[in-house]
């Protein structure tokens, strides 16, 4: 599953180009150039990190232990069944 | 009639379908076990509340999404850091809807690679992105009465194999019933502040008759979700639905007419529909949120970047089914239910503090 996520992601990148590419050129808007590449950057960046199983980027699932104690706190207190 | 993509009636069937949509084949209040349709009773007032709060908002500053009005009302910094909790919300919900539809449609397709399922998802949900927001009113408008009728057949079905005494002993323990009423309030009912993004862009709403349209659909997604809740739990009781991964599918399969069985492959329609109606919903929404926190001119070069990068972050996020179900239905409503409803109330009461000063000034 891993190694055919990075034809997903030659694949996607390409219709973009053939799609958008040109027209996005055209156009030389530096805000909407930065922040497609900044979304296509996380995507291949977080993409090739899932499919060689690396690890080495943060992890996004670490921005919600920040709740954990509470999530915690509302089942034992509210006696949610797991 | 002016000239907005998408009608009033539309937005108000798309508010009704993000209810099926959402809960899928799950029961949101199990937190309350029997008494669950109790808690969801209450929980669809908190939604209602947020609902209202949004279109009082559109009425106050006109032809704004909501993330412009938070800097209007909140000032820049505060209004931005809203903003980017609301984004980061929106894109939990989407990627947690795509990993349910996923291992859903796994049920029918499971020797398809998981990667496979995700992209045909995605690129069904870019294009219609692609066909602007009217498709997507159109295939809200296309798609209630088949889901409708669905809905019906499928509570006449369930009712032969429900047994009401296991909706008992009622409100025995006051404390699930809270964390019941807490959880089905975040999810699904104050979801519908994503179409706070989507009012600016909705034709109509200033006809009476139309904007009650919008609380009438929405309250009969909250009948329907009151419905199954009885129905599920009524039929498998709640031992087995804590058990169960998805209670309403295993419901339908208890369900059937003599020789005719294998009902619950019918309701994939319903399931398959809704929530793919969803996730366009909300990566549209995410695509406006972006468009306007960022100030971009038009978000059609964003498409297909947004959708590779939801792809790949649902299956960063949910690596496994069993992460999937620690975080989504224990860590992220916690997390969730606070900007569900705070954002809306906060901004409704400062624009409410805003616009009687400009009233005395």
């Amino acid at each position: 599953m891993s190694f055919s996520l990075i034809y997903v992601l030659l694949f996607f990148t390409g219709l973009f180009l053939w799609l958008e590419g040109s027209s996005l050129l055209n156009r030389r808007n530096l805000k909407e150039l930065l922040v497609v590449l900044l979304i296509l950057v996380l995507s291949f960046g977080y993409g090739i990190d899932y499919a060689t199983d690396a690890k080495v980027l943060p992890d996004p699932k670490s921005l919600l232990t920040v709740t954990r104690p509470v999530s915690d706190f509302v089942y034992t207190f509210f006696q949610v069944k797991d | 009639m002016d000239n907005k993509p998408i009608s009033a009636q539309q937005l108000a069937f798309l508010i009704f379908l993000l209810i099926p949509g959402t809960c899928l084949v799950f029961i949101p209040g199990t937190a309350d076990a029997q008494d669950a349709w109790i808690s969801t009773l209450f929980a669809a007032g908190v939604g209602l509340f947020v609902l209202y709060a949004i279109i009082k908002l559109h009425d106050i500053f006109p032809g704004r999404k909501i993330t412009t009005i938070s800097i209007s009302v909140l000032g820049k910094i505060p209004g931005i850091i809203f903003n980017l909790l609301f984004l980061w919300n929106m894109f939990l919900y989407t990627i947690w809807l795509i990993y349910t539809l996923v291992i859903l449609l796994e049920i029918i397709y499971p020797l398809l690679p998981d990667i496979f399922l995700f992209s045909l998802l995605m690129l069904t949900s870019i294009y219609f992105i692609y066909r602007g927001l009217n498709a997507l009113g159109r295939f809200g408008e296309l798609l209630i009465w088949p889901v409708l009728l669905l809905i019906l057949v499928g509570i006449i079905v369930a009712v032969p194999v429900v047994n009401f005494s296991n909706l008992q002993p009622v409100l025995v323990n006051w404390k699930p019933v809270v964390a019941g009423f807490l959880y089905v309030s975040e999810w699904p009912f104050t979801i519908v502040l994503v179409m706070g993004l989507f009012l600016p862009m909705v034709s109509g709403l200033s006809c009476r008759k139309d904007r009650l349209k919008i609380y009438y659909w929405y309250i009969l997604g909250g009948m329907f979700l009151i419905l199954y809740t009885i129905l599920t739990f009524g039929s498998l009781g709640s031992e087995l639905i804590n058990i169960y991964q998805f209670p309403v599918y295993e419901m339908f399969r208890l369900a059937g007419f003599g020789d005719f069985q294998r009902l619950e492959l019918i309701f994939f329609f319903i399931w398959f529909t809704s929530g793919i109606t969803v996730i366009i919903i909300f990566y549209q929404a995410l695509l406006l949120a972006i468009q306007d926190i960022c100030g971009l001119p038009d978000y059609k070069s964003l498409i297909l970047p947004l959708g590779l990068f939801l792809l790949v972050f649902t299956l960063y996020m949910f690596p496994n089914t069993i992460e999937y179900q620690v975080l989504a239905f224990k860590y992220i409503p916690v997390y969730m239910l606070p900007i569900n409803f705070l954002y809306p109330t906060i901004l409704f009461i400062a624009a409410k503090i805003k616009q009687k000063r400009l009233t005395q000034g």
